[in-house]
């Protein structure tokens, strides 16, 4: 048997490194400059996605469209493609970088700006519909 | 016996449709819930999803009707939509990608099922001329007795929707689910379309080609993304590795 001491020695404790030096740094301002260009880009798809539907819309009632389908197609799939991309940018802005407050922000407005569009359309069909119902054509 | 469809006043398909999308999502979320996807991963792609579903929906049926005033829904553009939604989600978030891809694809019929129903009482998507037991008899103008066509791809794709289930369950690697799913349901499609009007009777038609075509192009999608997000890996195998 090995004359090993029963009992514990104290250890010295080692002064605790300084949380600085073993954390990685995090660049606050660069984190947020990326994500507010995001928020940006993002924004500017949005209204450039409305900006096209209505002048689809609106040449539409000008035009007739059937002569004119390849621009009716394509004024019709930039609007798409860019409200979804406005959407992803916000998402990936969101999910990405999570502290900031202009993504978080700027996604509950689409939220709200979805959910009243549908609501003001359900609104517009119900009115339809029971317009339609009630309607007596004389005769 | 027949079914009598009555002449509504205002087509109830367009509500049907959004609750049967509403349906499907619900029954995603509390499949991602159970396979232990977090909150905000579960909100991130819903919302991209049923953007991308909404949008690629109204697009395909402006495109199908060269209409630019055209409001109205394309399933075809909505399950594109979908797939692209839940790609898109699982490409930026990257929280158990195939689990949140096997709920969506596993639920997918149950949507399409239950969508079937806005096509019953809106009487499109109906069948051949018939007078046998269980017609659907629509009055009105382009009133007939036709084949309850509709009614079967409501069954099938219901209980498509429950193999979805077992399938995603039992097999382990979720990729090799989904590949099973998505080859099951081009199959299932593909043979219902046989029972439809415009079928001219050929050995495959023009709908029977789409139908392939999308099919072969969800496969190539979700191989795309699989390589693009390294996942799909049997987890024994995937252990091995690390």
């Amino acid at each position: 048997m090995d004359n090993q001491p029963t009992y514990y020695e104290p250890v010295q404790q080692e002064p605790a490194m300084p949380v600085t030096a073993a954390m990685p740094q995090v660049d606050y301002a660069a984190r947020k400059k990326k994500a507010d260009l995001l928020c940006y880009i993002s924004l500017g798809l949005y209204a450039a996605s409305i900006v096209s539907a209505i002048v689809t819309y609106v040449y539409s009632a000008f035009v007739n469209y059937e002569t004119q389908n390849i621009i009716f197609k394509i004024l019709s799939a930039f609007s798409s493609v860019a409200f979804e991309a406005a959407w992803v940018l916000v998402i990936v802005a969101r999910a990405k970088f999570r502290e900031n407050r202009f993504a978080k922000i700027l996604l509950w407005v689409y939220i709200a700006m979805a959910i009243t569009v549908a609501v003001i359309l359900i609104a517009i069909i119900a009115y339809c519909v029971y317009t339609c119902a009630t309607c007596h054509m004389p005769g | 016996m027949k079914i009598y469809i009555p002449e509504l006043a205002w087509s109830p398909y367009g509500l049907l449709v959004l609750t049967s999308v509403a349906i499907g999502f619900a029954v995603a979320i509390y499949l991602m819930r159970k396979a232990g996807v977090t909150k905000h991963t579960i909100l991130y792609t819903c919302i991209l999803t049923s953007v991308f579903t909404v949008t690629n929906s109204v697009m395909g049926n402006m495109l199908i009707s060269n209409d630019p005033r055209a409001l109205g829904f394309s399933g075809l553009g909505a399950v594109v939509g979908m797939i692209l939604g839940v790609l898109v989600s699982g490409l930026i978030i990257k929280d158990k990608p195939e689990s949140v891809m096997a709920s969506f694809i596993a639920t997918a019929p149950l949507m399409y099922g239950l969508a079937k129903t806005g096509c019953l009482f809106g009487g499109c998507c109906h069948g051949k001329d018939y007078e046998g037991p269980f017609a659907i008899v629509y009055s009105g103008a382009n009133g007939g007795s036709y084949f309850p066509a509709q009614i079967i791809d409501m069954v099938v794709f219901i209980a498509m929707f429950v193999i979805n289930l077992i399938l995603i369950r039992k097999i382990k690697n979720k990729i090799a689910a989904i590949y099973v799913i998505l080859a099951l349901l081009t199959v299932v499609r593909f043979l219902l379309e046989y029972l439809k009007y415009y079928h001219d009777g050929s050995l495959i038609a023009s709908g029977q080609v789409s139908v392939l075509v999308a099919g072969a192009a969800s496969i190539v999608l979700v191989t795309v993304w699989k390589f693009l997000l390294k996942v799909g890996k049997a987890p024994a195998a995937a252990g091995a590795q690390n």
